[in-house]
């Protein structure tokens, strides 16, 4: 009997905590974590929450999974000096080759130059989208998890190595947040490519008043995929005659290029293991 | 009849819950040697939740907390920065793990946040209205 209907359920639990530890000396530890199981009934596709990251997820792998939600970070957090404090903050979560590896997500000193003047540099989370430098706190999120259509599509939202500055003024009841920020990033994804976005330079305004907030925000950056299976498999066939034929025309074009030859070369020296 | 019963239960809960509401009021208070004299409370919840560090006349501003078990913290951010204390807990945690900014330090007691307060004129801290003593001024009442 033909099937009309294939029903698909998703659903979650999801537990996620926030504590903190007073170690002495201006150092608190401070951690949180989501443990989350995710049930998906398809067996068609796996549900992620990020696909360019989350390698694997409920539903074809397995129908119950741990891995699209669950994280556990830490953070340090030391003021050295009234102006000056440095933090850390590692999390381990499913990362794009499938392990728990934690990942340094932010390292940053702090410099406090006015009052109302902060600079920051080190490894920073960028903040692209509102929620983007809090991301993986999903306990401070009204939802289960953040809405993943506009927070995976930008795959390089985790961190940069750069410095930003956060000038906090207030006009009358109305305070302020404004956040130019630049750096570079270089982030894994799935499966062994990377992304890496140059010279990103971008601005987060906030405009808030009570619980109301106004937000407007800019990136530029220069930003590369390279994903050398992808190369491999579908430009190969086409440019390794052309590599060796610089005559060779393909539908009239010539498509004899040194550099890309050379490059494709290289991926075949080191083609099985290649990692970032 | 058992309906009756629930409806009982029902009062008797908003009762206490009215009760409970009613404890002693809270005052905003800097040390006596403070310039600023009076804020309203959007600017007091404003450097309560980090979102401004400069009292209006430009000079900088610390916060004190109290500890969240305490009456006069429960009574100050219903009425001030209009926060539940699972609220204020999710606000700091976006706060603190981005990195933008860190959680108000915390007086233990009404005596060590009047020791504190006098001593330093930067510091801003909320208090039970029958604690208050001459070394500090109330500069905001809810």
């Amino acid at each position: 009997m033909k099937k009309l209907l294939t029903l698909v359920s998703l659903s979650a639990l999801i537990t996620s905590h926030a504590y903190a530890l007073d170690l002495g000396h201006d150092a608190t530890l401070k951690g949180f974590g989501t443990l989350g199981i995710v049930n998906s009934s398809t067996g068609n596709a796996d549900f992620v929450t990020n696909p360019l990251s989350q390698p694997r997820g409920a539903g074809s792998t397995e129908s119950l999974s741990l891995n699209p939600e669950s994280r556990i970070g830490l953070q340090m957090d030391w003021k050295a000096l009234d102006r000056l404090s440095f933090t850390a903050q590692a999390v381990s979560k499913q990362d794009a080759n499938n392990t728990y590896v934690p990942e340094l997500q932010i390292a940053f000193a702090k410099f406090k130059i006015l009052s109302d003047l902060d600079i920051r540099a080190g490894r920073i989370r960028p903040p692209f989208f509102m929620l983007s430098d809090y991301l993986d706190m999903f306990y401070a999120n009204p939802w289960i998890r953040p809405p993943s259509e506009l927070y995976s599509l930008v795959p390089i939202a985790n961190h940069m190595e750069g410095v930003d500055l956060m000038y906090r003024p207030q006009t009358g009841p109305v305070s302020w947040l404004i956040q130019p920020y630049y750096g570079n990033t270089k982030v894994a994804t799935v499966p062994n490519a990377s992304f890496t976005g140059n010279n990103m330079a971008g601005i987060n305004i906030n405009a808030n008043y009570s619980d109301f907030t106004l937000r407007g925000s800019y990136t530029h950056m220069s930003m590369n995929y390279y994903d050398p299976g992808f190369i491999k498999s579908v430009y190969t066939p086409y440019l390794s005659p052309a590599c060796n034929n610089p005559n060779y025309t393909y539908y009239g074009y010539n498509l004899y290029d040194p550099a890309l030859c050379q490059q494709l070369q290289n991926l075949s020296l080191t083609n099985s293991d290649f990692r970032f | 009849m058992k309906k009756i019963h629930f409806i009982l239960l029902f009062c008797i809960a908003l009762l206490l819950s009215i009760t409970k509401a009613q404890s002693e009021p809270v005052v905003v208070i800097v040390s006596a040697n403070s310039p600023v004299n009076s804020l309203d409370k959007e600017q007091v919840a404003s450097l309560f939740l980090g979102k401004t560090t400069n009292f209006p006349n430009g000079s900088s501003a610390q916060p004190i907390e109290q500890t969240d078990s305490t009456a006069a913290h429960e009574e100050f951010h219903k009425s001030v920065t209009e926060k539940t204390a699972t609220q204020l807990k999710s606000y700091w945690s976006k706060m603190v793990f981005s990195g933008k900014a860190s959680a108000p330090q915390e007086a233990s007691s009404n005596a060590e946040l009047l020791k504190l307060l006098s001593s330093n004129p930067a510091m801003i801290g909320y208090i039970d209205k029958s604690a208050v003593d001459k070394s500090v001024k109330i500069i905001f009442t809810p």
